[in-house]
């Protein structure tokens, strides 16, 4: 799947998906996890993942912590008490989106729901 | 699960290094993040080099360089009321020093409320530090760390300012400092997995802003520098700001080698430990000044110079250690023969071999050659910095 334009817009939001759902997890994992879920359409590169979560931790919605596994450092990562109340104002949002787009693409006259709303 | 041997790990370390990763913290995730695929790569049969190859092609030109640079961008946008102070503290400490050069009045003043800044910064930043970080252990070491240099600086403000008491502030400092350093360093012997340590975190969070900072220092003393030489006297305002990157770096290089024991395991050794601590202990007690003997002094700063190299080069990870270990033999040298010159066992006229532009040159190319060696890096900023201070005397 060639995705990457729609994953530019989404990879905030499915990194803080799935730290909501785990205590806390490393970047290999979360690439892993995701192409477990997509099975295996999107497969998140370095580039895209790495800036990204250190862009969410300077903005205090992640904490990480570096431990030892395999002789080797892994730093975990971690919603913040700020970043769990993000995860569930964007994921709802993101839900939100992907109805209104499908609305669009199923050719409907009229989407249920406003982007007035999204765009604001 | 296939593991990589340590051979592999090298390979893939020295991989990394070539593909410009130069910023430590994402050096090591880079490293993790591709042993992890490298494994399971070969979990599923493939041979290392078969895997190596997968694992690469996959890889865009320039690809770890442009995750640094992006991931540099987003912590250097970064601005913080610390950031702000700190960056008025090295203004403040540049003017300190112009006014000095130019005879203008308030030089002194102006180098205090640079103190009061830096102070601030460092509290602030502790503070924010601790606050966002609540899970994680270490505060007391933290603040204690904090609150010596505090009083460190307080000590001398009081110095510059003639005020009585300063030496009850440096020795309570001194007795602090070396305290908690001491308590910092067994706890991370002790509990090696670097785990929620506060102060390692904070301090592996910092470091690309300490590094500046401690670089923009050089601004001012070698603006100190040229004045002292030029005029041919020096004083104590200047004098101390070599004095504050001597510190800093010098705790700089102690938390670095706090980092390496919790990361590497091959690292935490009691021989590692030892020269910690000897190398905390003795970077501190010279800030006793006076009330030691100047005897006692240099012998104490020949030790810390000879450990604090041998730490710096030990711990050393980055590329072509041929630079390092070349310093770390000379800079020794040079100080040992300084504290002979100075006790006398050698004439004071060989100062002229121990003491010249080119090897000040050689010092200064140090500090900039070792820019992917953290350790000596620090080991070099202080030996420039002390260097300096005996030159113009």
């Amino acid at each position: 799947m060639s995705g990457n334009e729609f994953i530019k817009g989404t990879l905030r939001t499915i990194i803080l998906k799935l730290l909501a759902q785990n205590k806390q997890m490393y970047g290999y994992e979360i690439t892993q996890r995701v192409a477990q879920l997509s099975k295996d359409e999107i497969k998140l590169t370095y580039g895209a993942l790495y800036p990204t979560l250190y862009k969410l931790e300077a903005e205090g919605l992640l904490i990480t912590t570096t431990e030892i596994v395999d002789n080797r450092a892994r730093k975990y990562y971690a919603l913040t008490a700020e970043g769990k109340k993000l995860a569930k104002v964007k994921i709802s949002e993101l839900r939100r989106f992907t109805e209104i787009i499908s609305a669009i693409l199923q050719d409907s006259t009229k989407p249920n729901v406003s982007l007035k709303l999204w765009a604001s | 699960m296939g593991k990589l041997t340590q051979a592999q790990r090298e390979e893939l370390r020295a991989f990394l290094v070539r593909q410009g990763l130069s910023f430590k913290p994402l050096q090591d995730e880079m490293f993790d993040h591709m042993s992890c695929d490298l494994e399971d790569r070969m979990s599923d049969g493939s041979s290392f080099h078969d895997a190596w190859h997968q694992s690469v092609a996959a890889l865009p030109d320039n690809h770890f360089q442009n995750i640094q640079q992006d991931v540099m961008e987003t912590i250097n946008k970064q601005f913080t009321v610390s950031k702000g102070l700190s960056f008025a503290a090295l203004g403040l400490l540049l003017i300190s020093v112009v006014f000095k050069v130019l005879h203008l009045q308030f030089s002194g003043e102006l180098l205090l409320v640079s103190f009061g800044l830096m102070a601030v910064a460092l509290l602030t930043t502790s503070l924010s530090g601790i606050s966002l970080n609540r899970e994680k252990k270490g505060t007391i070491g933290l603040l204690a760390v904090v609150f010596g240099i505090i009083i460190l600086m307080a000590g001398f403000s009081f110095k510059i300012l003639h005020l009585p008491g300063a030496d009850v502030f440096v020795i309570t400092a001194v007795i602090v400092l070396i305290a908690s350093l001491l308590a910092n360093t067994l706890y991370v012997y002790q509990h090696a997995s670097g785990k929620g340590n506060l102060l390692t975190f904070l301090h592996e969070k910092y470091t690309p802003g300490i590094e500046r900072f401690l670089l923009l220092l050089l601004i001012p003393l070698a603006v100190y520098k040229m004045f002292t030489l030029v005029t041919g006297s020096s004083n104590f305002v200047g004098g101390l700001i070599l004095l504050v990157v001597i510190y800093g770096a010098g705790l700089q290089l102690i938390a670095m080698s706090w980092r390496i024991m919790e990361k590497q395991p091959t690292k935490r050794n009691s021989t590692i430990l030892i020269a910690t601590i000897i190398s905390f202990v003795c970077m501190t007690l010279p800030y006793l000044g006076p009330l030691l003997p100047v005897e006692a002094r240099i012998a104490i700063i020949v030790v810390f110079n000879i450990t604090a190299s041998w730490l710096a080069c030990n711990l050393d990870a980055g590329p072509r250690k041929v630079v390092p270990v070349i310093l770390a033999i000379i800079v020794p040298i040079v100080f040992t023969s300084w504290a002979f010159i100075r006790l006398g066992f050698i004439p004071l006229s060989a100062s002229v071999f121990f003491f010249n532009l080119p090897l000040l040159f050689l010092l200064v190319a140090g500090v900039f050659l070792t820019s992917k060696h953290g350790t000596m890096r620090a080991f070099m900023l202080i030996s420039l910095a002390a260097y300096i201070f005996e030159y113009i005397r």
